[in-house]
């Protein structure tokens, strides 16, 4: 009897053993994903870095949105936010959208495109206006791609991605992709 | 005479109101955001300088509504800063002061009575008569205890750029200017 004891013991401690090195494997494997860059906000950082409104998002493509931008952002929609946790949808009325696209002529920016947080709450944002500006072009098709995935990368809740990366929240000279890392931390979320 | 009573009491809530309020019926300088593509990605601080028109010491006199621009839907109204420039430390002006419109895409606002170092350019067309930073992290400004704060910190080498104070930048901009005129350094390219 003593003896059954102690193996039960014995089972007991390895058992413990094997999941607190799981845990710890796996804390030490998903922490660098998790730390490598922010994605969304908390309270404080919104409107600045914002979680979409759930994991559904609505399009609306201004009239300043023309149809060569509208096939970049179609590109983005069904080629890199559709195939993660998200879905997407264009839809007719601005007020019925979580993104409205618009194209216009802002002058000599330090930048090509911006996406704005128009009305947030906390670390959501309910409506934004992703804009691109016209007066940095021509853009061709690709770069309009480019510039459609980072921005609306933005939208979901993904922020600049520093380190070397084939995403295009970072890095220009790969095609307009999201990495592997930006899909992990949507699915994440969503 | 009670209904009159009214419309004087109606009559001075709203001047009241447009007094107290006056932003609400005009436009508002639009709000600040971090998701952009810049223009330039530099890489070093003798990059920036290369890519920049000029470089200054300045101090921030005045800040105004600006211009508004864009789509009507969508438009964006830039502050308006006028730098007192205290010294050129690179490059040439064409105006001094320096009118310098801000618009808040990666960075703060200007505030009225800041110091610092400035890398900015010349926004050229006939219609915008005015500077603009040369990036998101043209600006680094004197904090109360010595100190630099960069516009936006994203860029690794800022980070170091802020363990600088005021004289050590200036420094380093000196010989940022050494390395153009030798042709060791040049002007970054666009990021698309």
């Amino acid at each position: 009897m003593p003896g059954t004891h102690t193996e039960g013991w014995t089972r007991m401690a390895g058992r413990w053993t094997a999941l607190s090195l799981t845990i710890a494997l796996a804390v030490v494997w998903l922490a660098p994903i998790a730390a490598a860059n922010n994605f969304g906000g908390t309270d404080g950082t919104c409107p600045s870095q914002c979680f979409n409104e759930g994991p559904h998002q609505r399009y609306w493509w201004s009239s300043s949105f023309g149809s060569d931008w509208q096939t970049a952002g179609n590109y983005n929609r069904t080629n890199n936010i559709n195939p993660t946790d998200m879905s997407t949808e264009v839809v007719s009325s601005h007020n019925d959208s979580d993104v409205a696209a618009y194209t216009g002529n802002y002058g000599n920016t330090t930048w090509f495109a911006r996406a704005l947080c128009i009305d947030d709450a906390g670390a959501i944002c309910h409506h934004w206006h992703a804009e691109f500006n016209k007066d940095k072009g021509p853009f061709s098709a690709d770069m309009k791609k480019h510039l459609t995935c980072h921005e609306f990368g933005h939208t979901t809740g993904l922020d600049h991605y520093p380190n070397p990366s084939r995403s295009c929240m970072e890095d220009f000279e790969v095609p307009p992709i999201f990495s592997d890392h930006d899909v992990f931390h949507i699915n994440d979320y969503f | 005479m009670r209904q009159s009573g009214r419309w004087k009491l109606g009559s001075a809530a709203l001047a009241l109101f447009v007094t107290v309020f006056p932003a609400c019926g005009g436009n508002e300088i639009s709000p600040v955001g971090d998701n952009a593509i810049d223009q330039y990605s530099f890489k070093s601080l003798d990059e920036m300088v290369a890519t920049s028109d000029a470089v200054v010491e300045g101090t921030v006199v005045k800040v105004e509504t600006g211009r508004t621009v864009g789509p009507t839907e969508a438009p964006l109204t830039f502050s308006q800063v006028t730098l007192q420039v205290d010294a050129v430390l690179y490059g040439n002006l064409r105006t001094d002061p320096v009118l310098l419109e801000e618009d808040g895409t990666g960075y703060s606002y200007s505030e009225t009575g800041s110091h610092g170092v400035y890398f900015i350019t010349y926004k050229g067309a006939p219609e915008e008569p005015f500077y603009r930073l040369v990036s998101s992290a043209g600006r680094f400004i004197v904090s109360p205890s010595g100190t630099l704060e960069a516009s936006n910190d994203e860029p690794p080498w800022v980070v170091e750029i802020e363990t600088l104070d005021l004289a050590a930048l200036k420094e380093r901009v000196a010989e940022a200017t050494l390395a153009i005129e030798r042709g060791e350094v040049k002007p970054a390219p666009p990021v698309l």
